[in-house]
Protein backbone atom coordinates (compact mmCIF):
# COMPACT_ATOMS: atom_id res chain seq x y z
CA UNK A 1 0.00 0.00 0.00
CA UNK A 2 1.31 3.45 -0.87
CA UNK A 3 1.94 5.38 2.34
CA UNK A 4 0.18 8.69 2.85
CA UNK A 5 2.79 11.42 3.13
CA UNK A 6 1.74 14.64 1.42
CA UNK A 7 -1.64 16.28 1.98
CA UNK A 8 -2.96 19.45 0.39
CA UNK A 9 -5.53 21.36 2.44
CA UNK A 10 -7.92 23.77 0.75
CA UNK A 11 -9.89 26.18 2.93
CA UNK A 12 -10.75 29.87 2.84
CA UNK A 13 -10.33 30.25 6.62
CA UNK A 14 -6.73 30.95 7.60
CA UNK A 15 -7.24 29.72 11.16
CA UNK A 16 -8.55 26.39 9.91
CA UNK A 17 -5.61 26.00 7.52
CA UNK A 18 -3.21 26.70 10.38
CA UNK A 19 -4.70 24.25 12.85
CA UNK A 20 -5.16 21.58 10.17
CA UNK A 21 -1.53 21.88 9.22
CA UNK A 22 -0.38 21.82 12.84
CA UNK A 23 -2.47 18.75 13.55
CA UNK A 24 -1.50 16.76 10.46
CA UNK A 25 2.19 17.65 10.66
CA UNK A 26 2.71 17.44 14.41
CA UNK A 27 0.39 14.60 15.36
CA UNK A 28 0.25 12.76 12.05
CA UNK A 29 3.76 13.36 10.78
CA UNK A 30 2.52 14.27 7.29
CA UNK A 31 3.77 16.98 5.01
CA UNK A 32 1.01 19.53 4.48
CA UNK A 33 0.62 22.19 1.81
CA UNK A 34 -2.12 24.74 2.54
CA UNK A 35 -4.13 26.36 -0.23
CA UNK A 36 -6.32 29.34 0.59
CA UNK A 37 -9.51 28.94 -1.43
CA UNK A 38 -10.66 26.86 -4.34
CA UNK A 39 -9.47 29.16 -7.13
CA UNK A 40 -5.81 28.22 -6.82
CA UNK A 41 -6.37 24.54 -6.00
CA UNK A 42 -5.97 23.13 -9.49
CA UNK A 43 -2.71 24.91 -10.19
CA UNK A 44 -1.30 23.95 -6.79
CA UNK A 45 -2.40 20.32 -7.10
CA UNK A 46 -0.72 20.08 -10.52
CA UNK A 47 2.44 21.58 -9.11
CA UNK A 48 2.82 19.62 -5.86
CA UNK A 49 0.99 16.37 -6.70
CA UNK A 50 -0.21 15.54 -3.16
CA UNK A 51 -1.30 12.02 -2.17
CA UNK A 52 -4.61 13.38 -0.92
CA UNK A 53 -6.60 16.62 -0.92
CA UNK A 54 -8.65 17.88 2.04
CA UNK A 55 -11.25 20.21 0.60
CA UNK A 56 -13.56 22.56 2.49
CA UNK A 57 -17.14 22.56 1.18
CA UNK A 58 -18.36 26.07 1.88
CA UNK A 59 -16.00 28.66 0.50
CA UNK A 60 -16.79 32.04 -1.09
CA UNK A 61 -16.33 32.20 -4.83
CA UNK A 62 -15.42 28.68 -5.79
CA UNK A 63 -16.90 26.28 -3.26
CA UNK A 64 -15.72 22.74 -2.53
CA UNK A 65 -17.91 20.83 -4.99
CA UNK A 66 -17.05 23.29 -7.80
CA UNK A 67 -13.35 22.96 -7.00
CA UNK A 68 -13.72 19.20 -6.98
CA UNK A 69 -15.34 19.21 -10.43
CA UNK A 70 -12.51 21.37 -11.80
CA UNK A 71 -9.93 18.96 -10.35
CA UNK A 72 -11.77 16.07 -11.98
CA UNK A 73 -11.48 17.62 -15.43
CA UNK A 74 -7.68 17.56 -15.32
CA UNK A 75 -6.22 14.12 -16.10
CA UNK A 76 -3.04 14.97 -14.22
CA UNK A 77 -4.80 15.40 -10.88
CA UNK A 78 -8.16 13.68 -11.34
CA UNK A 79 -6.94 10.50 -9.65
CA UNK A 80 -5.88 12.26 -6.45
CA UNK A 81 -8.40 11.27 -3.75
CA UNK A 82 -10.40 14.12 -2.25
CA UNK A 83 -11.85 14.25 1.27
CA UNK A 84 -14.43 16.93 1.96
CA UNK A 85 -14.37 18.83 5.24
CA UNK A 86 -17.71 20.24 6.26
CA UNK A 87 -20.13 20.98 9.04
CA UNK A 88 -22.93 19.65 6.83
CA UNK A 89 -22.73 15.97 7.69
CA UNK A 90 -26.34 14.81 7.53
CA UNK A 91 -26.45 11.40 5.87
CA UNK A 92 -28.04 12.74 2.68
CA UNK A 93 -25.35 15.39 2.39
CA UNK A 94 -22.54 12.89 2.98
CA UNK A 95 -24.11 10.60 0.37
CA UNK A 96 -24.08 13.47 -2.11
CA UNK A 97 -20.37 14.11 -1.55
CA UNK A 98 -19.57 10.43 -2.01
CA UNK A 99 -21.76 10.29 -5.12
CA UNK A 100 -19.81 13.23 -6.45
CA UNK A 101 -16.65 11.16 -6.13
CA UNK A 102 -15.12 12.10 -2.78
CA UNK A 103 -13.47 9.28 -0.83
CA UNK A 104 -14.85 10.51 2.45
CA UNK A 105 -15.99 13.36 4.66
CA UNK A 106 -14.40 14.81 7.79
CA UNK A 107 -16.91 16.65 9.98
CA UNK A 108 -16.19 20.19 11.13
CA UNK A 109 -15.36 21.23 13.75
CA UNK A 110 -12.73 18.53 14.10
CA UNK A 111 -10.50 17.48 16.96
CA UNK A 112 -6.87 18.29 16.07
CA UNK A 113 -5.75 15.28 18.10
CA UNK A 114 -7.79 12.76 16.10
CA UNK A 115 -7.86 14.36 12.65
CA UNK A 116 -4.75 12.48 11.41
CA UNK A 117 -6.32 9.12 12.36
CA UNK A 118 -9.54 10.01 10.54
CA UNK A 119 -7.59 10.96 7.43
CA UNK A 120 -5.37 7.88 7.65
CA UNK A 121 -8.44 5.63 7.92
CA UNK A 122 -10.00 7.20 4.82
CA UNK A 123 -6.70 6.81 2.97
CA UNK A 124 -6.47 3.13 3.87
CA UNK A 125 -10.05 2.49 2.76
CA UNK A 126 -9.34 4.26 -0.51
CA UNK A 127 -6.18 2.21 -1.08
CA UNK A 128 -7.96 -1.08 -0.33
CA UNK A 129 -10.78 -0.27 -2.76
CA UNK A 130 -8.22 0.70 -5.38
CA UNK A 131 -6.34 -2.60 -4.94
CA UNK A 132 -9.57 -4.61 -5.07
CA UNK A 133 -10.50 -3.16 -8.47
CA UNK B 1 -0.29 17.74 20.25
CA UNK B 2 0.75 19.68 23.30
CA UNK B 3 -0.93 22.83 24.55
CA UNK B 4 2.34 24.63 23.88
CA UNK B 5 1.85 24.13 20.17
CA UNK B 6 -1.82 25.09 20.18
CA UNK B 7 -1.40 28.12 22.45
CA UNK B 8 -0.17 30.61 19.81
CA UNK B 9 -2.87 29.53 17.38
CA UNK B 10 -5.51 29.79 20.08
CA UNK B 11 -4.33 33.31 20.89
CA UNK B 12 -4.65 34.29 17.24
CA UNK B 13 -8.10 32.73 17.12
CA UNK B 14 -9.24 34.71 20.16
CA UNK B 15 -7.89 37.84 18.50
CA UNK B 16 -9.96 37.07 15.41
CA UNK B 17 -12.97 36.54 17.64
CA UNK B 18 -12.36 39.96 19.19
CA UNK B 19 -12.35 41.48 15.69
CA UNK B 20 -15.57 39.67 14.83
CA UNK B 21 -17.46 40.67 17.98
CA UNK B 22 -18.49 44.17 16.77
CA UNK B 23 -19.93 42.62 13.59
CA UNK B 24 -22.04 40.26 15.67
CA UNK B 25 -23.11 43.13 17.94
CA UNK B 26 -24.07 45.22 14.88
CA UNK B 27 -26.12 42.31 13.54
CA UNK B 28 -27.85 41.99 16.90
CA UNK B 29 -28.74 45.69 16.82
CA UNK B 30 -30.17 45.25 13.31
CA UNK B 31 -32.27 42.30 14.43
CA UNK B 32 -33.51 44.25 17.43
CA UNK B 33 -34.62 47.14 15.21
CA UNK B 34 -36.36 44.96 12.64
CA UNK B 35 -35.77 42.26 10.05
CA UNK B 36 -32.26 42.42 8.52
CA UNK B 37 -32.21 42.26 4.72
CA UNK B 38 -31.29 39.11 2.78
CA UNK B 39 -27.79 40.37 1.86
CA UNK B 40 -26.98 41.19 5.47
CA UNK B 41 -28.31 37.81 6.59
CA UNK B 42 -26.25 35.98 3.97
CA UNK B 43 -23.11 37.88 4.93
CA UNK B 44 -23.64 37.05 8.59
CA UNK B 45 -24.41 33.43 7.74
CA UNK B 46 -21.04 33.11 6.08
CA UNK B 47 -19.28 34.66 9.07
CA UNK B 48 -20.97 32.44 11.64
CA UNK B 49 -20.39 29.40 9.44
CA UNK B 50 -16.67 30.00 9.91
CA UNK B 51 -17.08 30.24 13.67
CA UNK B 52 -19.27 27.14 13.80
CA UNK B 53 -16.69 25.12 11.93
CA UNK B 54 -13.70 26.31 13.90
CA UNK B 55 -14.66 27.10 17.52
CA UNK B 56 -14.56 23.59 18.93
CA UNK B 57 -11.36 22.82 17.03
CA UNK B 58 -9.72 25.55 19.11
CA UNK B 59 -11.32 24.29 22.31
CA UNK B 60 -14.32 26.63 22.33
CA UNK B 61 -17.15 24.22 21.74
CA UNK B 62 -19.88 26.66 22.78
CA UNK B 63 -18.75 29.01 20.03
CA UNK B 64 -19.40 26.22 17.54
CA UNK B 65 -22.74 25.34 19.11
CA UNK B 66 -24.15 28.85 19.30
CA UNK B 67 -22.74 29.87 15.90
CA UNK B 68 -24.19 26.73 14.32
CA UNK B 69 -27.63 27.48 15.78
CA UNK B 70 -27.55 30.99 14.31
CA UNK B 71 -26.25 29.69 10.98
CA UNK B 72 -29.12 27.19 10.76
CA UNK B 73 -31.66 29.92 11.45
CA UNK B 74 -30.10 32.20 8.84
CA UNK B 75 -30.06 29.54 6.15
CA UNK B 76 -33.63 28.47 6.82
CA UNK B 77 -35.90 28.85 3.81
CA UNK B 78 -38.76 30.00 5.98
CA UNK B 79 -38.86 33.48 7.42
CA UNK B 80 -37.42 33.45 10.92
CA UNK B 81 -38.90 35.89 13.39
CA UNK B 82 -36.56 38.66 14.43
CA UNK B 83 -37.07 37.72 18.06
CA UNK B 84 -35.53 34.29 17.38
CA UNK B 85 -32.59 35.82 15.55
CA UNK B 86 -32.14 38.21 18.47
CA UNK B 87 -32.01 35.32 20.97
CA UNK B 88 -29.59 33.27 18.88
CA UNK B 89 -27.33 36.25 18.17
CA UNK B 90 -27.37 37.22 21.85
CA UNK B 91 -26.35 33.66 22.75
CA UNK B 92 -23.40 33.82 20.34
CA UNK B 93 -22.38 37.26 21.58
CA UNK B 94 -22.50 36.11 25.22
CA UNK B 95 -20.37 33.10 24.35
CA UNK B 96 -17.86 35.35 22.59
CA UNK B 97 -17.75 37.55 25.69
CA UNK B 98 -17.10 34.52 27.90
CA UNK B 99 -14.13 33.60 25.72
CA UNK B 100 -12.93 37.20 25.54
CA UNK B 101 -13.30 37.72 29.28
CA UNK B 102 -16.32 40.00 29.18
CA UNK B 103 -17.84 42.61 26.86
CA UNK B 104 -15.68 45.55 25.81
CA UNK B 105 -15.90 48.53 28.12
CA UNK B 106 -18.12 51.24 26.65
CA UNK B 107 -16.40 54.46 25.64
CA UNK B 108 -17.86 57.38 27.56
Amino acid sequence: MIPLSHIMCVDDEEDILQVTRLSLETVGGYHVTPCKGGAGALEMARRIRPNLILLDVMMPGMDGPSTFRVLQTDPEVAAIPVVFMTAKVQSSEVANYIKLGAVGVVPKPFDPMTLPKQVEALWETFQKKKNDR
Amino acid sequence: MTDDLMAPLRTKYVSKLRDRRPEIADFLALCQSGQPGPEVREEMRHKVHGLAGSGATYGFSRISTTARALEMALQSDSVIESSILVKLTQALLETCDQVLGGPPKSQS
